[in-house]
C-alpha cells in the first residue's frame, strides 16, 4: 500500500499535474486573498475562501489531478500489476486516494500562514480561520473522492475529468437551483416518481437483469405513490432538501464562516468513505465483467 | 501446486474458458499451446486472481484464490500479454516499486533487483526511463518484474513476443534454468516455442482442454503409430516384394525418388506402438540385396499435432472464429503490435 501511495505521489511530480495543481489553486485563493483580506483590510481569510470562484477555479482543478489515478491505470494494463500483487483492492484505492490528499494539502499548509501573516496589521481571529480553512479541507476531500469514484469507473482520462467537473458543478449548483425550485407537493411527488424509474434504470445498467430492475422499479414507485396518498404534506420541499444535501458546498457555510459544526465533519466523512466503497466496488465489479 | 477445477469464464454469450480442469506440479515447466483467443490469456488471469471465474475453484498453494486472494497471489509472479510497465519510471526505479509490491522484506531489495536485472539483461539500460526503450527491452523489464523474488510459481504470457532471434534463444535458457528450481508456467501460439522448453503441454482451444502430455507423447498419441521412413536404392517393386514379407508391418506406402542420382524409393512404414520393427526391417532388406541409404524414425512435430487436434475438435464448440480448417499460427500478434 505505501509503494503504490509513494509512487502516486511521485508520479504528480514527473508530470507537470503536480506543479500545475498546487500552482494554480495557491495563484487563485493568494489572489482574492490579496484583494479581499490584504488590500479589502478584511482580517478573516474565510471571506476569500469562500468566493465562487475560488470553488469553481478548485472544481475544476480537481479533475485534473483525479482523471488519470484509476483511469490511465486501466489503461495502460498496469492495474494487472497491481490486482495480480498481494495487496487489496481496498488498499489500491486508500493508497491512490491518500495520493491525492498529499498533493492537497501542499497548498493548504501553504495557505494555513496566510492569517499569522495578517496578525501584523492588526488582531486576527486565529481559530475561526483554522476552522474556515478546515472546511475548505474537508470539502476537498470530498471533491476528491468523488474524482476517485469517476476514474474508477472509466479507461479515459477526458471522459473521467468532463464527468467528475461535472458532477461537481452541478453539486455546487444546487444551492442556487433550490431558489427556483417549486416547494410544492406535487412537484416533489413527481420528481420522487422519475427518481425511483432512474434508480431502476441505473439498477439495470449494472445487473444487466430486467426482471429484478423491473421489480425494484415498482417497488420504488408505489412506495412513492403510497406515502403520496397517505400523507401528501410530507412531499412539501421535499426536494429542495434532497438538493441541498447533494450540494456539497452548503454544508460548509458554517466551517467557512469560523463555525466549528460536528454535523458537517460527519457529512464529509461520509461522503468520502461511500465514494471510496463505490470505488472499490467498481473494481471488484470489473473482474467479474 | 496449482489446482484448477471446471473452470469457466463467460463473457455475454462468448464463452472464453469451458470447464477447464488441469494439476500443475511443482518444479516443471508447462506450456499452453492454443490459437489466438483459444482462453490462454483469460485462464492465466484467473490463477493470478486479476479476473474472476464465472465458475470453477483455483486452488494455488493451498490458498483458495476466491478465498485468500493475497496469499495466493504471494507466490505466483506474472507477466502479462502486455508488460505492465510505468513508463514514467527507469527499469530500476520500477523494479524497487514491484518489490515493495510483493513485499519483498527490504533488506532483500538490491539483492532480489539486481538479481532479475542480470539475469534479464537489462543493465545496460536500467537508467533509461522506460518509456524510450525497445520493445524487446520492454518486454525484458516486464519479465524481470515477474522472476522478482524468485516466487514459487511464475506465469508467463507469451513471454517471447518482441523479441530477436538471439533473445528468444536467451529467454529459453532463462525459462530452461527457472524450471529448475521454480513452476513455470508459459503461453504460446507457436509451437517451437513450447516444445524447446516444455515438459509438459496442455494445448487449448475454444477454452478448453485438447490434449496434455509431454511433447513427445503427444505426437506419438495422435498417430497411435510408429512410423519409419525408408530411403531404398532399388526400385519400387523389390521393395514392395520385401516388405510385404515383414509380418510386423501394419501399413506402407512406397514413392520414387532421386538421391543423388541415383533411383531410389522411399517408404512409409507404420507399426503399433509397441513393436520396434528397425531390425527386421534392416535384415529383410539386407536379405534381399537391397541396400537401405537412410532410415529415420518419422517423427510428427508438435505442429501436426496441434493442427490434428484443434481441427478435429473445433466442430463441437461453440466459439464464432473457426471456418473449417485452422490457421491459426500466423503470428498475428505481432502484427497487431
Amino acid at each position: 500500500m505505501l509503494a503504490i501511495y509513494k509512487r502516486e505521489v511521485k508520479s504528480y511530480f514527473i508530470s507537470m499535474i503536480g506543479y500545475a495543481f498546487v500552482a494554480f489553486l495557491l495563484l487563485v485563493i493568494g489572489f482574492v486573498y490579496s484583494s479581499i483580506n490584504i488590500n479589502g483590510k478584511s482580517p478573516f481569510i474565510g471571506y476569500a475562501l469562500q468566493q465562487a470562484y475560488v470553488s469553481v477555479v478548485f472544481m475544476l482543478l480537481v479533475p485534473v489531478v483525479t482523471m488519470r489515478v484509476l483511469a490511465d491505470e486501466h489503461r495502460t494494463k498496469t492495474d494487472q500489476l497491481l490486482f495480480t500483487s498481494p495487496v487489496s483492492i481496498t488498499k489500491i484505492v486508500l493508497a491512490k486516494y491518500f495520493g491525492t490528499l498529499t498533493l492537497f494539502a501542499i497548498p493548504m499548509v501553504w495557505i494555513c500562514i496566510y492569517p499569522i501573516m495578517l496578525t501584523s496589521f492588526g488582531t486576527v481571529p486565529l481559530p475561526m480561520s483554522y476552522v474556515s480553512i478546515l472546511g475548505f479541507v474537508l470539502l476537498g476531500m470530498a471533491y476528491f473522492a468523488i474524482g476517485i469514484v469517476v476514474s474508477a469507473s472509466t479507461e479515459n482520462q477526458i471522459i473521467s475529468a468532463v464527468v467528475t467537473f461535472a458532477v461537481l458543478i452541478l453539486s455546487f449548483s444546487m444551492q442556487y437551483l433550490v431558489d427556483i425550485t417549486p416547494t410544492t407537493a406535487v412537484f416533489s411527488f413527481i420528481c420522487f416518481l422519475v427518481l425511483a424509474a432512474l434508480v431502476a434504470l441505473i439498477y439495470y445498467g449494472f445487473a444487466k437483469n430486467l426482471i429484478a430492475a423491473g421489480i425494484l422499479g415498482l417497488v420504488l414507485e408505489a412506495v412513492v405513490v403510497i406515502l403520496y396518498l397517505v400523507k401528501s404534506s410530507l412531499f412539501e420541499g421535499l426536494i429542495a432538501k434532497l438538493m441541498l444535501v447533494l450540494c456539497l458546498n452548503s454544508h460548509y457555510d458554517n466551517f467557512i464562516n469560523g463555525y466549528f459544526e460536528v454535523d458537517a465533519i460527519l457529512y464529509y466523512l461520509s461522503v468520502v468513505v461511500l465514494c471510496l466503497v463505490i470505488a472499490v466496488q467498481m473494481l471488484q465489479k470489473r473482474k467479474w465483467d | 501446486m496449482i489446482e484448477v477445477k471446471n473452470l469457466s469464464k463467460i463473457y455475454g454469450d462468448h464463452v472464453a474458458v469451458n470447464d477447464l480442469s488441469f494439476h500443475i506440479e511443482q518444479g516443471k515447466i508447462y506450456g499452453f499451446l492454443g490459437p489466438n483467443g483459444a482462453g490462454k490469456s483469460t485462464t492465466m488471469n484467473m490463477i493470478t486472481g486479476y479476473i474472476a471465474p464465472t465458475t470453477g475453484q483455483i486452488v494455488v498453494n493451498g490458498h483458495d484464490v476466491a478465498e485468500e486472494p493475497e496469499e495466493a497471489k504471494k507466490c505466483i509472479g506474472y507477466l502479462p500479454e502486455f508488460p505492465p510497465l510505468y513508463t514514467d519510471m527507469t527499469p530500476y526505479e520500477y523494479l524497487k516499486f514491484v518489490a515493495e509490491l510483493k513485499k519483498i522484506p527490504r533488506n532483500q531489495h538490491k539483492k532480489c533487483i539486481n538479481a532479475a536485472i542480470e539475469q534479464t539483461k537489462i543493465q545496460d539500460v536500467s537508467n533509461r526511463l522506460i518509456r524510450n526503450l525497445s520493445k524487446g527491452y520492454k518486454q525484458r523489464v516486464g519479465f524481470a518484474q515477474a522472476i522478482l523474488g524468485f516466487p514459487e510459481i511464475i506465469i508467463l504470457d507469451e513471454p517471447t513476443v518482441g523479441l530477436d532471434p538471439k533473445q528468444i534463444i536467451e529467454m529459453r535458457d532463462l525459462i530452461r534454468s527457472l524450471g529448475k528450481q521454480h513452476t513455470v508456467i508459459l503461453s504460446s501460439h507457436i509451437m517451437q516455442e513450447i516444445s524447446a522448453v516444455s515438459d509438459e503441454v496442455m494445448i487449448i482451444a475454444h477454452g478448453r482442454m485438447l490434449a496434455q502430455d509431454t511433447p513427445d507423447n503427444l505426437s506419438q498419441h495422435v498417430t497411435g503409430t510408429n512410423t519409419l521412413e525408408l530411403l531404398v536404392k532399388a526400385p519400387d517393386y523389390r521393395v514392395r516384394s520385401v516388405l510385404d514379407k515383414i509380418s510386423d508391418i501394419s501399413k506402407y506406402e512406397v514413392s520414387r525418388e532421386e538421391d543423388n542420382g541415383m533411383e531410389c524409393t522411399k517408404a512409409l512404414l507404420s507399426a503399433s506402438m509397441e513393436v520396434d520393427i528397425r531390425e527386421s526391417v534392416f535384415y529383410a532388406f539386407a536379405a534381399a540385396k537391397q541396400p537401405i541409404i537412410s532410415m529415420k524414425p518419422s517423427n510428427i512435430s508438435l505442429e501436426d499435432v496441434f493442427l490434428k487436434v484443434t481441427e478435429g475438435k473445433n466442430t463441437d464448440s461453440r466459439g464464432k472464429r473457426q471456418t473449417g480448417k485452422y490457421a491459426p499460427i500466423r503470428r498475428n500478434k505481432e502484427e497487431r503490435d
